[in-house]
């Protein structure tokens, strides 16, 4: 019988480098710049780690495949090193790879990194492989925004929002996450906007403009993880443990019949009932002290926030306007700035996400620093809404 | 009308063009518990009925479900255009681009009558044949 994640790995030590146009190194500087932090944070040596995860995306532009990249740029001590790739949720995946690990017995400390170096390709999105090809001739439309912004017709349709109602409260979603970002010295927009900024900003797929997506960037993250009972015996204090990994896959369903109205993200909702479950969370809305979100769209966090269960549905619209996700909101929704002001280096957001979580919980994020949080939850989508990969992981303080 | 598609190249292969020289949009539907499907299937994504799929063509005309007017797009293609998800009369979904409509939120109400339409995409072939595509037009249009 499983008996689920839930208290069984800690995380010793987080990285995050930098995230930026990042002209001055390349992938593996960056893997270093964040694992340096990491190691240092854990207070262990390199010779310590047992086992390791890279998650990239595009190995074309990237580091390449296999592991290779990460044991020869870390100087590992010959250890297993794994290679992992799943969409836009990859970072979600190495961590997730590395607790397994170390839940499972097999070792004692694991690491996980993620990285990616977009900037290279020169190109104002993700290097798509339908580009110049036939499917670009018949589907123009499946540039990401132009996947993601049908979400919001989708919705206005099924709840009768109006399309001003609408745009009005996903532009809040980006304010909000530009208010946070801006004081988050590793984040790569620092930069405040308002309403009527994003409001009038030029459109991209109606009705995401310029501020409605996040950017495009390089960065890398790190977390280096190992039991609670090692943790302690290291003289840790404040220890974070994960207290759910969940990670749906959607399987034809959305994209295959009509019984999905193209509104939501099937998955997250699966995801996330399933990781409160792990987690003991019977109401999240109560219980969730901050949430970090895979708003690659405004439009895509603000449907997360039904998915995840802590707006009722139709209730987004209400809940984004009412503040209940700004900084000084009941559940903090992008703390950090979130994928609008860090950009989306794939093989590192999802890490990146819970380097915010981390540090929260331990009550190092300055001047962001939320009074007391005790749960942290993060939400990795890798994909479009009628076919992707949804992770959702929590993680929380050790009692 | 029938010779007018001769030589063309379909540019999905759910886009069919019959022995009359008429072109389709090729679906599918469930025996057993009468799911309808874009394209040309073996298996039921629904119930998973592996037996009684039957090939069948999909109306051409519709209603409009969801759209986005887009407008960036990867080099070469020309915008803005209307990205559109069409509910067929007599089932099935279908997304593609829709034509004649001024590309504004306020020229597109969901439910709107949609039908489609088949044309050559001004796009050729490494041999030089046009590509046949289908696109969708309001109804009246």
């Amino acid at each position: 019988m499983a008996t689920g994640i839930k208290d069984k790995v800690a995380i010793l030590g987080m990285g995050c480098s930098k995230f930026g146009e990042r002209w001055d190194c390349g992938a593996e500087e960056l893997m270093v710049e964040a694992y340096t932090e990491a190691l240092a944070d854990a207070g262990i040596e390199t010779k310590q780690i047992q086992a390791a995860w890279l998650s990239t995306c595009f190995d074309e532009v990237n580091v390449g495949k296999s592991g290779l990249a990460l044991s020869t740029t870390l100087r590992l001590p010959n250890i297993p090193v794994t290679r992992v790739e799943n969409f836009c949720a990859s970072g979600s995946e190495g961590f997730r790879g590395a607790v397994y690990a170390v839940a499972a017995g097999a070792c004692d400390i694991a690491v996980a990194v993620g990285v990616e170096k977009l900037k290279d390709t020169g190109y104002g999105g993700l290097p798509a492989s339908s580009r110049g090809t036939i499917g670009a001739l018949v589907n123009p439309n499946m540039s990401a925004p132009g996947n993601f912004a049908q979400l919001a017709s989708a919705y206005r349709a099924k709840h009768g929002v109006n399309k001003d109602d609408l745009k009005r409260a996903i532009a809040h979603v980006s304010v909000k996450s530009h208010a946070n970002g801006a004081k988050n010295p590793k984040a790569h927009l620092q930069k405040e906007v308002t309403l009527e900024q994003v409001m009038n900003a030029p459109i991209v797929a109606e009705p995401l403009g310029l501020f409605d997506c996040c950017g495009v960037s390089d960065g890398a993250a790190c977390a280096i993880v190992t039991t609670p009972e090692i943790a302690r015996a290291m003289g840790k204090q404040n220890i974070v443990t994960v207290k759910a990994l969940q990670l749906a896959l959607s399987n034809g369903l959305e994209s295959s019949h009509n019984s999905w109205d193209g509104s939501y993200f099937h998955t997250a909702r699966i995801a996330a009932k399933r990781a409160y479950d792990e987690a003991g969370i019977r109401n999240p809305r109560d219980e969730l002290s901050m949430i970090e979100v895979h708003d690659c769209f405004s439009i895509t966090e603000f449907v997360t926030m039904e998915d995840l269960h802590i707006s009722p549905e139709g209730g987004a619209l209400k809940d984004v306007l009412d503040g209940f996700y700004d900084a000084d909101g009941k559940i903090a929704c992008q703390i950090d700035g979130g994928l609008k002001c860090f950009g989306h280096p794939i093989g590192a957001s999802g890490i990146r996400m819970l380097y915010e979580m981390y540090l929260q919980l331990q009550g190092r994020a300055g001047p962001r620093q939320r009074n007391n949080p005790r749960l942290g939850l993060t939400h990795n989508l890798g994909g479009g809404p009628n076919a992707n990969v949804c992770s959702v992981a929590i993680i929380g303080e050790y009692n | 009308m029938s010779n007018s598609y001769e030589g063309m190249v379909p540019s999905v292969p759910y886009l069919k063009i019959d022995s009359t020289g008429e072109p389709y949009i090729a679906g599918s539907q469930c025996g057993k518990c009468g799911q309808i499907f874009f394209g040309e299937r073996t298996i039921c994504a629904r119930c998973a009925d592996r037996t009684s799929m039957q090939a069948m063509r999909l109306g051409e005309t519709g209603k409009l479900y969801a759209y986005t007017v887009i407008h960036r797009s990867f080099p070469g293609v020309k915008t803005p255009f209307v990205a559109a998800t069409v509910e067929l009369d007599g089932g099935g979904v279908l997304k593609g681009t829709l034509l004649e409509v001024e590309p504004d939120p306020a020229k597109l109400a969901f439910d709107m009558p949609v039908r489609t339409v088949f044309r050559d995409s001004g796009q050729k072939d490494q041999d030089g044949r046009p590509y046949l595509n289908y696109y969708f037009v309001p109804a009246g249009a």
